[in-house]
């Protein structure tokens, strides 16, 4: 979940480490962020090959980016604000940005309940297929939301948009794998 | 609060990162709301799931720590010192220092355009340098007899008959366009003449035009009466603007405009010149022809006064062509201080005021009009250079 301060502060003062070349202040910022790098961005891409990439582009921006962090952010909202970035450019250049950066469709307006039920009913398997068939900004923001526990604003600071547009993006990002889901119970139940 | 908003703020109540308030007010809704508390239900079993997905996901591989060192090889980070926020800090320069270079960078690339437009759209008055004027033409003076040093050489060295304004003049009449010349004249109360004759010759270099007679009659003794006379040239299309802003700088006594139409004194003039100079041609093919000596003499004697006809016509011509080209106007200015004015009454006063306050109003807004539309103009370029110094913000100088 969300670093505590004092971490936040052991990290700044690896950064600035990193920023004069030791690379053993290197290994440590790394050690500590391969796995939530790594998750973030594997999520956010869907393809193993594409995460290794994306998650080994982003390392190597920490270490030539740590000499200009400014310290505005927290290191963690710096970090996965480069992952972000560096998987939405990975996406692109695997050229599938056309299929995977589209925005789901507007929300439908009939009753929840189906949906609702949807999410509480499905099962591991169908949560984790369900996430595949919606955008990566939508698997993006349930991420950081959901899985790494991160605040508003600090979201806003990752992906880089306004805080309303993480509300908006977050409520879209629900609706989408509800109505994913819903397909996949429908489609069950024809089968 | 209502369902809504609630359910745009569960996610992040469930994982406690609201400030205490937004809690509270949560917490005491979702006690009286069965929907939100079905929404937060499901929110809770979709982050058990979530963590369930996360604990069993694949971790990264074990080159991926390798692939990285060999990647960022065994120096230290590359620095961009000229672009290092850290450096940038430490020199005082903030966030909005590009944001603010830019603009003035594109006011400074810009100023020469800028000025152009001022020039082009309205009264302001601007100094031209000497230089940039056409070729001068000696005006005469009627009568001047003191002469202030910037009205002095305004008068001697440009009377800005510029060619290039006499052959559209000229072109005008050949397009069978009427060729006016025109003529004002207006007469001004001002508070101090010496400094409305300042500002007229400023007005009339900004306008391209020239003062060409000045008839200063300053006060013998002091309480005396100062009155001035000013005869300026400015270019035709300008004529209106000019009276206009003449008409602003004081007390209006009187005005009037007279129009010649001088088109077909001009196409008159202009048949004769082409004649008269085919008749010298002529003449000078006689001439050579003849052998003797006393045709030549009488021939040289025809040539001569032939020649002497086509400089007069020609000087009319041109003369006509200035006076449509360029318009004349006389101020007279009176000094404010000792114009006998019969004493006005309260209503008319008023009525005075009211007058002066909406002519300035006017003024202001024509000129907040003319610089907004300026601003406007150079808008695409500052987004333009305010986005590059963004880019390359992000792009060099990190998100951190």
């Amino acid at each position: 979940m969300q670093p505590v301060d004092d971490e936040s502060g052991l990290e700044r003062s690896l950064l600035r480490r990193i920023a004069a070349g030791d690379r053993a202040a290197f290994e440590s910022f790394f050690r500590a962020y391969e796995r939530r790098v790594y998750r973030y961005v594997a999520r956010m891409v869907s393809d193993d090959g594409l995460a290794n990439e994306a998650a080994s582009d982003v390392m190597v921006e920490v270490w030539n980016s740590a000499p200009r962090y400014a310290g505005r952010s927290k290191p963690s909202t710096w970090v996965l604000g480069i992952a972000h970035h560096k998987a939405l450019d990975c996406l692109r250049r695997a050229r599938r940005d056309a299929a995977l950066l589209h925005l789901a469709e507007p929300p439908r307006t009939e009753s929840e309940d189906p949906e609702r039920r949807a999410i509480e009913s499905s099962t591991r398997a169908e949560i984790e297929a369900a996430l595949e068939t919606i955008s990566p900004e939508h698997r993006a923001v349930l991420h950081l939301t959901f899985v790494l526990g991160y605040a508003q604003a600090e979201i806003a600071a990752i992906v880089g948009c306004p805080l309303g547009t993480v509300k908006t993006r977050v409520y879209h990002a629900k609706r989408a794998l509800r109505n994913a889901l819903v397909s996949a119970g429908l489609q069950r139940e024809v089968s | 609060m209502n369902h809504a908003e609630l359910e745009s703020e569960l996610p992040w109540y469930l994982s406690a990162t609201l400030p205490a308030p937004q809690r509270e007010r949560i917490e005491t809704f979702l006690s009286t709301c069965n929907g939100c508390t079905g929404e937060l239900a499901e929110l809770r079993a979709l982050s058990a799931t979530f963590a369930e997905i996360e604990a069993s996901a694949a971790a990264p591989s074990s080159a991926f720590f390798e692939d990285v060192m060999r990647r960022i090889g065994p120096g230290a980070p590359a620095r961009k010192p000229w672009l290092d926020l850290a450096v940038l800090r430490s020199n005082g320069i903030k966030r909005w220092g590009a944001v603010a270079a830019a603009i003035v960078a594109t006011f400074v690339l810009f100023a020469p355009i800028s000025r152009e437009l001022q020039r082009a759209s309205g009264p302001d008055v601007v100094p031209v340098p000497l230089a940039e004027r056409a070729a001068p033409v000696q005006a005469p003076i009627a009568k001047r007899p003191v002469l202030f040093g910037a009205l002095n050489s305004s008068i001697s060295g440009t009377a800005a008959q510029s060619a290039g304004t006499e052959s559209k003049a000229a072109d005008a009449v050949s397009a069978t366009q009427r060729a006016l010349a025109r003529t004002g004249a207006i007469g001004l109360i001002v508070p101090d003449v010496a400094s409305a004759l300042e500002r007229i010759q400023r007005l009339t270099q900004s306008e391209f035009g020239a003062v060409t007679g000045l008839e200063d009659n300053a006060p013998a003794r002091a309480g005396g009466a100062h009155t001035a006379q000013v005869t300026l040239s400015v270019p035709d299309d300008r004529f209106g603007a000019t009276l206009e802003t003449l008409a602003g700088l004081g007390g209006v006594t009187s005005r009037s405009v007279t129009t010649e139409d001088l088109t077909d004194s001009i196409v008159d003039a202009d048949a004769r010149l082409r004649n008269l100079r085919h008749e010298e041609t002529d003449l000078l093919r006689i001439m050579d022809r003849s052998g003797k000596i006393a045709d030549v003499l009488d021939v040289e004697q025809q040539l001569a006064s032939t020649r002497e006809a086509i400089e007069q016509l020609d000087a009319q011509t041109k003369s006509m062509r200035r006076r449509v080209a360029y318009a004349t106007i006389t101020v007279d200015l009176s000094d404010e201080k000792t114009t006998p004015v019969a004493v006005a009454g309260p209503g008319t006063q008023i009525a005075d005021a009211w007058r002066a306050a909406l002519r300035t109003l006017w003024g202001f807004t024509i000129w907040l009009v003319a610089k907004s539309l300026l601003l406007v103009a150079f808008a695409p370029y500052v987004a333009v250079l305010a986005l590059a110094a963004y880019l390359i913000r992000r792009r060099f100088l990190g998100r951190g």
